[in-house]
């Protein structure tokens, strides 16, 4: 569960001083009594004995965070600069290992952008929580880089990221198919998580957080197997969190489809060589269309005006069917698990085995208020349930849509939204490199750059 | 440039700038919320309630929870609820007779019959048992803290999660502790 | 590494992950999560044997509102302090009468004439029969912190736990003497009070006994402050007390015996005279997990009535 803190609400009228002379009166007699309260005969020491402090060490002191904000600000700047200028694969590479030994190893992944949506829609929904400017900066750069550039926060800034691209050996193809569908699970994961974090609930992110464990080289046991399974996977299918879970990365998707400057496999104009094609480990390089395809894409009209109706259709359905299972959803709520354990099996209330019974039993709360506050959590499951559901049933839709709707293409270029930056497909492009082996007996095709 | 491209790039224009507003919206609104502060977790020593999770459910081995102890609370009793095991043998520094698993507490002759408690926060696990004992039998003057040299100030600290009386809160970093003695119970500093 | 051999790492690998996210999900919930490896257990000290049980609880009375502070029997009467208010009942539950105080009280008792002290922070009050106040002592000192109270026939002791003394006062309310407990002997320490809490009791001979927490030791004391005679006892067994503040709270039978309730474990005791243990009132098992000793006050026909702060009731006991 997410503990809240209540804030302190500042004078914010500096020119009030007689409400700071008010607030200053009432706190006096708080202090005298909160002293008494503490009142206590001490010992009386014959020697010189002084009664020491509790030692109180500091925390990383907060300019840190402010550093760790700049350095963000310059990988992802750095990286924009050798994707779209310098265009050099083996650079990006080299800061994006420095990311990794930071953000990964040294900052121990916490805090990280793909996390930080969970304290962003928390502070946005409840009143009580409030998020610190870094954590708002730590959210929203990379978004902002997406839109200009793409998504060169994944190419070497995202510590969870790097780690995967370090270690794909042998990248298999997925049928495109596969990869599109499995592609809406980030999204669905997205919805889940804010819903989970808006209500207050967890932050299921941080908590499936597979590679953090790693990162701090120490975790609970099978978390750690998580991690590793992962990698396991990304030897085969290149970064499998980034495409198939990473929530972060939904968002990423729909900025950088949307990029100004994207980067582009060749420097210049794209001569069709063929040599790009199997160079992505992330299957992100849309091929050119071909004659065919494009003239039965006109058969398609109707199609895509069923599919367009069905979005409202899938919407509602989605809507109804998760805030239908707002029980199921809300149980992961501590109290509401413990509120309908003890309804539901009262005679475990005698049961001094279990540390969280006996904790709300010798809490003092009764039964009714654990009921009543669970009924209010559940509520907002049920609500939230109708937006997750909506959304839900909105992607499927536009995805099914998607399917139908043809883009004519003459070249081989990234897709924007699944392009990582990671610059891998660049070295392929013999554009602008005269000298390439491709040219040896087609000098005449020779593109400068 | 052709007119499918052209109207491609419009309508990403479009697009990109409808992102941006939204996304200058959630900053916007979120503002209204945001401090300058920085948040660190703590635990609340009067909700705890010694429950030995602070041990066990940290992301960090040995946890970043110590016992820490507010001196000017204790007692400096000879028989130290939180120092000597129930039914200790002998009133000693012997480890048979001492309560803490890691004997991480150090005890120290200040006069007699007072003596000094002092925790040796390399050897403490967070466990909690000398506080249920200081707190039963003592003054509770020996509590937990969350050390914050130690914490890496998780997103969600996982022992948070896991509390079962809810003890553990985000407190601003400038008052990076809640030491009993300094605060009074249901006082939000 | 031919295909094959990779779609089956691969498969694997997917229900490995399945099984983990599943697997924290659910044990993670309320009811799964492990007990306590770390537990302070003192379960070994909180059966008693049922020979050595000599009271049974009879009944109770439970405190509606407010936060009960002391108890005193006295005239067929209980006297209650309850938040800042004096109420006094019948045994059987019955208001006699109900009166705010000008302050908050800390102790109480009552002479053999039904005059009524009450301790405050660092003074006390004189109240009649029926609650109205009548006289008023000078405050004691800054530092003065009165926990308890006991009155003989003519005079008034006060325990003050911030100033770690002893204070006597006539019934005028005047201060006679007031003595820390030093003795002399080298051995025998003046009073260690480990916590804010110092309590004293006068038996029906007229002597006073007071509490010296820090050495588990029960005093008893001249009205000077010389100390006659004393007997203390640290165990966790039945026979003496444990932790850094026990006995919390004393008081006797007619027959002049100790009546003892300690915190931490939380039970009381009859010690004889010599400070043996004679016989066990209610065991740990009859309280609940607090932290808090209960009040004691004995009624005129040795039943104990205890105060139990946690579940906010007056609890009866009587010999078997
Ligand atoms: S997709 Fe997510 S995890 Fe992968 S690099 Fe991008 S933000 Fe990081
Ligand atoms: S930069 Fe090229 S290789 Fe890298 S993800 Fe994008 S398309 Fe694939
Ligand atoms: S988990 Fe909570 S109750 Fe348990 S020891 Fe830690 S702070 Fe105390
Ligand atoms: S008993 Fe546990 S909490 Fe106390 S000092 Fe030892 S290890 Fe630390
Ligand atoms: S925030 Fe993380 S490191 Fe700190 S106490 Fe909680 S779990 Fe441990």
């Amino acid at each position: 569960m997410v503990r809240l803190y209540k804030k302190h609400i500042p004078l914010k009228n500096h020119n009030n001083i007689f409400l700071g002379l008010i607030f200053l009166l009432m706190t006096v007699p708080t202090q005298i009594a909160h002293s008494q309260q503490q009142r206590f005969p001490k010992p009386e020491f014959q020697t010189e004995y002084q009664i020491p402090e509790t030692e109180r060490p500091n925390p990383r002191a907060p300019f840190m965070e402010y550093l760790d904000l700049f350095l963000l600000l310059a990988v992802l700047s750095l990286t924009t600069w050798l994707v779209l200028k310098k265009r050099s694969r083996k650079w990006i590479l080299w800061v994006s290992v420095f990311s990794l030994l930071y953000f990964g190893f040294y900052r121990n992944g916490c805090i990280c952008s793909v996390g930080s949506l969970q304290n962003l829609t928390l502070s946005l929904f409840n009143e009580g929580y409030s998020v610190s400017f870094t954590v708002l900066a730590f959210f929203v750069v990379p978004l902002l880089f997406a839109l200009a550039v793409g998504r060169v926060f994944c190419a070497s800034a995202c510590p969870l990221g790097i780690i995967q691209d370090l270690v794909i050996v042998k990248p298999i193809k997925l049928s495109p198919w596969l990869q599109k569908s499995l592609g809406l699970f980030p999204f669905i994961y997205l919805g889940l998580a804010v819903l989970y974090a808006a209500t207050g609930t967890d932050f299921i992110i941080c908590r499936f957080d597979p590679f953090v464990g790693i990162f701090r080289m120490g975790a609970e046991f099978h978390m750690i197997v998580l991690g590793i399974s992962f990698l396991l996977i990304g030897m085969f299918v290149a970064r499998p969190y980034c495409r198939f879970v990473c929530p972060y990365g939904a968002l990423l998707k729909i900025c950088s489809l949307n990029s100004k400057y994207h980067l582009s496999i060749t420097p210049k104009d794209c001569i069709n060589c063929k040599l790009c094609k199997d160079s992505c480990p992330f299957d992100a390089i849309d091929f050119p269309t071909d004659e065919k395809e494009n003239r039965a894409s006109r058969k398609d009209f109707w199609k895509f005006v069923f599919y367009a109706a069905l979005i409202p259709v899938l919407m509602f359905v989605g809507g109804w069917a998760v805030s239908g299972s707002y029980k199921l959803l809300s149980s992961a709520h501590p109290d509401v698990y413990l509120a309908n354990l003890l309804v539901s099996q009262p005679e475990l209330m005698q049961n001094t085995e279990n540390l969280d019974i006996e904790t709300f039993m010798s809490s003092g709360k009764t039964l009714e208020i654990l009921v009543e506050e669970a009924k209010i959590i559940q509520e907002k499951f049920r609500f939230g349930g109708w937006f997750l559901g909506a959304f839900i049933g909105l992607v499927i839709a536009l995805h099914l849509l998607n399917q139908v709707i043809f883009r004519k293409r003459s070249i081989y270029e990234a897709n924007r939204g699944d392009c990582f930056s990671c610059g891998r497909c660049m070295d392929y492009c013999p554009v602008g490199k005269p000298e390439h082996p491709f040219f040896k007996d087609k000098p005449e095709m020779v593109v400068k750059s | 440039m052709s007119k499918l491209q052209s109207r491609r790039q419009f309508i990403s224009g479009c697009a990109r700038y409808s992102l941006g507003l939204t996304i200058a919206g959630v900053i916007g609104f979120s503002l209204t919320n945001a401090s300058s502060q920085q948040w660190l977790w703590q635990i609340d020593p009067f909700k705890c309630t010694n429950c030995g999770r602070c041990a066990t459910h940290c992301v960090l081995n040995p946890s970043a929870v110590k016992c820490v102890h507010a001196y000017a609370l204790c007692g400096y009793c000879d028989l130290c609820g939180g120092y000597l095991k129930p039914g200790h043998i002998a009133r000693n520094t012997a480890a048979e007779n001492q309560l803490c698993p890691t004997a991480a507490i150090e005890r120290k002759l200040i006069e007699e019959p007072y003596y000094e408690y002092h925790i040796n926060e390399e050897l403490c696990i967070g466990c909690a048992k000398c506080v249920e004992g200081c707190s039963s039998f003592g003054n509770g003057s020996l509590h937990l803290q969350i050390r914050q040299n130690i914490c890496v100030n998780c997103n969600e600290c996982a022992i948070a999660r896991v509390c079962p009386s809810d003890a553990i809160k985000r407190i601003p970093a400038d008052e990076p502790y809640l030491i009993k003695g300094g605060f009074e119970h249901g006082q939000t500093l | 590494m031919s295909n094959k051999v990779i779609k089956y790492i691969l498969i694997l690998a997917l229900a490995i992950i399945a099984a983990i996210v599943i697997f924290e999900f659910v044990s993670n919930n309320p009811d799964k999560r492990p007990s306590n490896p770390f537990e302070f257990n003192v379960d070994n000290y909180k059966a008693v044997d049922e020979t050595l049980i000599s009271y049974k609880e009879t009944r109770q009375i439970a405190i509606k509102d407010g936060i009960p502070g002391a108890i005193a029997f006295s005239h067929g009467q209980l006297y209650l302090l309850v938040d800042d208010y004096l109420q006094v009942i019948l045994p059987g539950g019955m208001e006699v009468f109900k009166r705010k105080l000008s302050e908050k009280p800390n102790c109480i008792a009552v002479d053999r004439d039904g005059f009524i002290f009450i301790g405050f922070e660092n003074r006390i009050r004189t109240y009649d029969k029926v609650g109205i106040e009548i006289n008023l002592s000078e405050v004691a000192s800054d530092k003065s912190h009165f926990t308890a109270l006991a009155v003989s026939d003519d005079l008034i002791y006060v325990a003050d736990a911030g100033e770690k003394q002893i204070r006597v006062y006539d019934k005028k309310l005047q201060q006679k003497h007031v003595f820390n407990g030093e003795s002399g002997v080298s051995d025998v320490h003046g009073f260690i009070l480990p916590s804010a809490h110092f309590d004293l009791a006068v038996n029906s001979d007229n002597e006073l006994w007071a509490v010296n927490p820090g050495l588990h030791a029960i005093q008893n004391y001249s009205e000077t402050g010389r100390l006659r005679g004393f007997w203390s006892k640290s165990s966790f067994e039945n026979d003496g007390f444990s932790g850094c503040c026990n006995p919390y709270y004393i008081a006797f039978l007619s027959n002049g015996s100790f009546v003892t309730s300690e915190k931490g474990l939380v039970r009381i005791k009859i010690h004889k005279e010599s400070g043996e243990l004679s016989s066990v009132v209610a065991a740990p098992e009859k309280f609940s997990n607090g932290t808090k000793a209960p009040a004691l006050a004995v009624d005129e026909s040795d039943n104990i009535i205890a105060l139990d702060f946690d579940r906010k009731m007056i609890r009866f006991f009587e010999p078997k």
